[in-house]
């Protein structure tokens, strides 16, 4: 069959023009909002029939590419914050050891399905309504007050607790001041989660960045898309070393897509302010929230499913 | 009657029965079965191969050709409603099942996919198929019938009454031809084709030729670093990953100072 490639790990053909489509794709969502796009990608491969286990593992070495190239591109636009990023990770990797754990323990309960896909949900809905609320909320206010000084607005109770904080640092490309045990906690927050759920947490990291830390949206973007790269180096090793999930053929055809798809998305960026990407990124993140919901709610076409790969 | 004389009555009766079971068939009940290609090679570009199957079966018989893959045990969850939710409930093991069955015969008829006939098809599967694990309440029909759609859904198993050909051949003998096609999916390692000769509804004789899978070039080369080095293979897939997002950066780089 013409365009047919096949998958030695995953143990079937594919239509190579399609992954590139699916790549170039996600690739631009990926360096447009500074997420891997694992949160799209693997429920995308699974659909095309690929194995679960091997989705999951291929998309997180693909996501290495990705994530490379949108760094490259942010870097040299100025959008990095790197010491920020080294903060991150430091707690990021701390969180996913926790999460392995976490996971294990919810496996012995015979919970931990069930609890992955509502956590999924939840975190989807929470992170899109209020991206979306907070960013239409920004436009609406920008332009009924014009430039109003944002030095007017006192400040709330959770600055004046961050402000708090001990060993407060300045992180200048961000132009923030925090305490490192803020991103160090929001890094593990997220690698708690995204080693539970499975993912590399970017469309986690980047609200939280904007919300908590009160990064300024392009550098958020460009900042995570470092931490990326470095996280799932790991998970691509690990998931090597330990599963032998990680089809090499499969990640490379979508790292070509998705690689140049990134370079394209981090251009796109440019063309919109920061609360239009927001509200871009709110949308996508419901819907998926959406077809994860309608998932797990409507009846499945076949009762059962094959473990693992064959 | 002494005990010599039962003994050797015993014994003569032995060896009419071994005789009757070694001696060739008559030439009127005899199959020949043929496969192109009895090989298939998985390249970089397979996506699955047809397989020309043909053979010769005595005048007035119908035949059925079944693609039976080693019996193996797999497993698979089972889903369920949990707090109104649709989720994986519990894993069952099922064993003795093949890998792969494809069924072909010349009657249109041959068998139904869950017919009484347990000689071929789904039903004679099902007969030796066991299933342990955690079935909560599932029958045994009900998991196999799931279990069957599954294979189907991935083109594992499929049943094609009618699609063998028949022409007339020399001698009171008629030729059978037909085709199937062998599934990207399919796993490495040896196939039975088995050609029955069956008249009546019963099985008269039955010829087995073998069908080898393997995988070759890039994908056995991939497939066995994988396995064998894992680590070196996680490194080889982030190097590659890592020096290819770079490229591409410095590429568009370029592009974007040439315009």
């Amino acid at each position: 069959m013409f365009g047919s490639l096949y998958l030695p790990i995953a143990g079937h053909a594919v239509n190579v023009f399609s992954l590139l489509g699916l790549g170039g794709g996600v690739g631009f969502l990926s360096g447009m909002f500074g997420v891997g796009g694992g949160f799209l990608m693997t429920p995308l491969l699974i659909m095309t029939g690929i194995p679960p286990v091997v989705a999951a593992a291929s998309d997180s070495n693909q996501i290495v590419a990705a994530t490379t190239s949108g760094s490259y591109a942010h870097y040299r636009m100025g959008n990095v914050d790197l010491k920020l990023a080294l903060v991150l990770l430091a707690g990021a990797v701390v969180g996913g050891t926790l999460g392995v754990e976490v996971i294990k323990m919810l496996r012995q309960l015979g919970e931990a399905d069930l609890i992955i896909r509502i956590t999924y949900v939840v975190m989807l809905a929470i992170m899109g309504f209020y991206m979306l609320g907070e960013s239409i909320y920004s436009m609406k206010r920008a332009s009924f007050a014009g430039a109003q000084a944002a030095g007017s607005v006192a400040p709330s109770g959770f600055a004046r607790f961050t402000a708090a904080l001990p060993f407060q640092m300045h992180f200048e490309k961000s132009g923030i001041t925090h305490s490192p045990i803020l991103p160090l906690a929001i890094g593990g927050l997220v690698g708690l989660l995204g080693a539970v759920m499975g993912l590399g947490g970017g469309f986690i990291m980047v609200p939280m960045m904007l919300y908590i830390l009160r990064v300024p949206m392009h550098v958020a973007i460009g900042t995570n898309l470092v931490q990326e790269v470095f996280m799932c180096s790991n998970v691509t090793f690990l998931q090597s070393m330990t599963n032998h999930t990680v089809d090499l053929v499969l990640a490379i055809v979508l790292l070509i897509g998705s690689a140049v798809g990134a370079q394209f998305g981090a251009r796109f960026t440019r063309r919109f302010k920061g609360d239009q990407l927001k509200i871009l990124l709110a949308c996508i993140i419901l819907l998926v929230m959406v077809n994860m919901l309608l998932s797990l709610l409507l009846a499945p076409h076949l009762l059962l499913d094959l473990k693992g790969i064959r | 009657m002494t005990a010599t004389r039962r003994r050797n009555r015993a014994l003569s009766l032995i060896s009419a029965l071994s005789l009757l079971l070694v001696a060739p068939w008559p030439h009127s009940v005899r199959a020949d079965l043929h496969l192109i290609p009895d090989s298939i090679p998985i390249g970089a570009f397979f996506s699955g191969m047809l397989v020309r199957v043909m053979g010769e079966i005595p005048a007035g018989s119908n035949a059925v050709v079944e693609v039976i893959g080693k019996r193996i045990e797999e497993q698979v969850l089972r889903k369920g409603r949990h707090y109104d939710i649709w989720m994986n409930e519990g894993q069952i093991d099922i064993e003795n099942s093949p890998s792969l069955y494809l069924a072909l015969s010349t009657d249109p008829s041959g068998f139904s996919r869950w017919g009484a006939d347990a000689q071929y098809g789904y039903t004679a599967l099902k007969k030796r198929a066991s299933f342990t694990g955690d079935t909560a309440g599932m029958t045994r029909s009900e998991i196999f019938h799931e279990f069957v759609d599954l294979k189907e859904h991935e083109n594992l198993y499929g049943l094609l009454p009618g699609s063998l050909e028949v022409s007339p051949s020399a001698g009171n003998r008629m030729s059978v031809g037909g085709t199937f096609r062998i599934p990207s999916r399919v796993t490495p390692g040896d196939y039975r084709v088995r050609l029955s000769v069956v008249r009546q509804g019963r099985k008269l004789r039955s010829e087995t030729a073998h069908l080898v899978v393997h995988m070759v070039g890039l994908p056995a080369f991939l497939a066995t670093l994988a396995r064998r080095h894992g680590a070196l293979y996680g490194l080889l897939a982030i190097a590659i990953a890592i020096i290819f997002g770079f490229l591409v950066g410095v590429l568009f780089k370029r592009r974007s100072h040439a315009h």
